[in-house]
């Protein structure tokens, strides 16, 4: 038998989803560093976010989850298994369309 | 690869990657993989519907039941849902404290544009990419530079779908400790009796779910432990309560309720005597200024029904009747419809016959039940096979697409009947 509650305190905070299209690798699998994965920005114009990525460039959208979602973390504790839930998911920046290669002669980031 | 980003760094990649910085609001977050160590392994992703959300928005408990040979479900107060894992091909970056475009900088006024055709829009980014190179740099303040960090990518997420509790569990629990009289209560193993909360953390049903089930198998609480009566146990306080209408001529719908519990307390505990009055009748009238009660005519005929079904094979029709209406208190009606979901008749045979059926009695799996069904009687009507299947309908499914799908409709004589999908 498990049983496991997810208790919050008042007041959930709400995180949010960057959803990508395909898988992003990392150079090294373990760093002790953090890795930057991209510049995120929005344009002026219409809210809309754009994610540099490596050579690319991603043009995304703000979409409202049709079912919002909530991130419950295990936590194992006397060795009863509890899931607490740490915040509520809205909203997600969705970058569907085909990434743009960003085509110039040096680039001293990747 | 630097841990945090200057201005200056994003501003370069900003150029390199011909975007225009007058085009965007003034923050810029960088997305960064946190160190290993720091990646949140033990987290997952639950889709909820308003119900849900407003739940946990409330703070309050949802709690995931389940054996490891069972499927789990997730409980709230008072509703249970199936829990599914589901992919996706995309990955989900999971940030927290991420700036929405609301929240970079962005200028009041530009907001009600907003809400042009997305395609489109993308288009025309796309085409700033290709516009020449205006400065950007040089004389502007430095961008506002956030560093958010992906606490883990999911490819999986758990889809949540309302779903019937599964209550079968209970019973099963609760017949290992059945109450047969104080007498026996030594032969009873007391490993086997449950509280409330240990039945709660057991049957993956939700609080109100697992209440109105205790009430409708009529659980009782006996010193802290939840009890279901032994079937002659069960006979025996009914027949006390019964004989008392005839002892003390009272009328039907006039029955006292202390002066049942004070007659019976002797010989049977309280607790049972109040929770048997219960479940056996509803209130009646007042008559100077005290409650009186009657007896649930057809619960107590069908009780009385099922007891003198007991004994194995099939009884002459007539004769059951009779008898039937003999055992009853005066000025209570029995009837055939009641028999529904107790018995089973055939009137094809000469004599017409009798026998017991119950639903309780019958396997939970739908199949074997179905199977099992129709090796009983090869063929039903609705009203026949509705109270031996009905507990398997939900709001999407309910009794007669079951038999649509479990069974196969046929016509006899005019009456719409189901029998096996699939015969010999």
């Amino acid at each position: 038998m498990f049983k496991t509650s997810g208790k919050t305190e008042s007041g959930v905070p709400e995180w949010a989803i960057v959803e990508l299209q395909g898988l992003v690798q990392m150079k090294k699998e373990t760093p002790s560093e953090p890795t930057t994965v991209g510049d995120l920005h929005y344009y002026n114009r219409n809210r809309h976010p754009v994610l540099v990525l490596g050579h690319h460039v991603l043009n995304g959208k703000e979409i409202k989850l049709e079912h919002p979602m909530a991130v419950i973390e295990k936590v194992t504790d006397n060795g009863r298994t509890h899931y607490k839930v740490k915040a509520v998911v809205k909203k997600k920046l969705l970058f569907k369309s085909r990434p743009k290669p960003i085509i110039s002669n040096v680039a001293d980031r990747v | 690869m630097r841990e945090t980003r200057s201005s200056d760094d994003v501003r370069k990649v900003i150029k390199i990657a011909k975007l225009h910085e007058s085009e965007l609001t003034e923050t810029t977050q960088v997305l960064r993989f946190p160190p290993a160590n720091k990646q949140n392994e033990n987290l997952r992703l639950i889709q909820l519907d308003d119900y849900l959300l407003k739940e946990i928005e409330a703070g309050n408990e949802l709690v995931f039941k389940g054996d490891p040979d069972e499927n789990v479900v997730l409980c709230t107060n008072s509703k249970t849902y199936d829990v599914k894992e589901a992919e996706t091909s995309n990955s989900l970056l999971l940030v927290p404290d991420l700036l929405f475009a609301a929240l970079t900088g962005l200028d009041e006024t530009v907001q009600n544009n907003s809400m042009e055709d997305s395609d489109s829009s993308f288009d025309k980014s796309n085409n700033s990419l290709n516009k020449s190179t205006d400065s950007d740099d040089g004389t502007l303040l430095p961008r506002k530079i956030e560093h958010k960090d992906i606490v883990n990518t999911f490819f999986t997420y758990y889809e949540l779908k309302p779903c019937k509790p599964r209550l079968s569990k209970l019973r099963k629990l609760l017949e290992q400790s059945k109450y047969q009289g104080s007498e026996l209560e030594y032969s009873v193993d007391k490993a086997k009796l449950f509280t409330y909360e240990a039945i709660l953390d057991q049957v993956q049903a939700s609080r109100a779910e697992l209440d109105d089930e205790l009430e409708k198998i009529q659980a009782i609480k006996i010193d802290d432990h939840y009890r279901i009566l032994e079937f002659d146990y069960e006979f025996r306080v009914l027949s006390y309560m019964l004989d008392l209408i005839e002892e003390n001529s009272w009328p039907l719908d006039k029955i006292s309720k202390d002066e049942t519990l004070n007659s019976l307390k002797e010989l049977v505990p309280l607790q049972i005597l109040e929770a048997m009055f219960r479940f056996y009748t509803v209130e009646s009238l007042i008559d100077d200024n005290v409650q009186y009660y009657k007896y649930k005519e057809d619960k107590v005929c069908r009780f009385l029904g099922r007891v003198l079904l007991t004994s194995a094979g099939k009884f002459n029709l007539v004769e059951f009747m009779q008898a039937w209406k003999d055992s009853v208190p005066e000025g209570m009606t029995t009837s055939e419809t009641l028999l529904s979901g107790i018995a089973l008749t055939d009137k094809s045979t000469n004599p017409q016959v009798v026998w017991g059926f119950a639903e309780s009695d019958l396997p939970d799996e739908i199949n074997e039940r179905f199977k099992l069904l129709f090796q009983t009687k090869a063929k039903w009507t609705v009203d026949e096979i509705s109270p031996y299947v009905e507990c398997y309908a939900t709001e999407k499914l309910n009794v007669n697409a079951l038999l649509t799908k479990y069974a196969r409709a046929s016509t006899q004589d005019g009456v719409r009947v189901f029998s096996a999908k699939h015969t010999k």
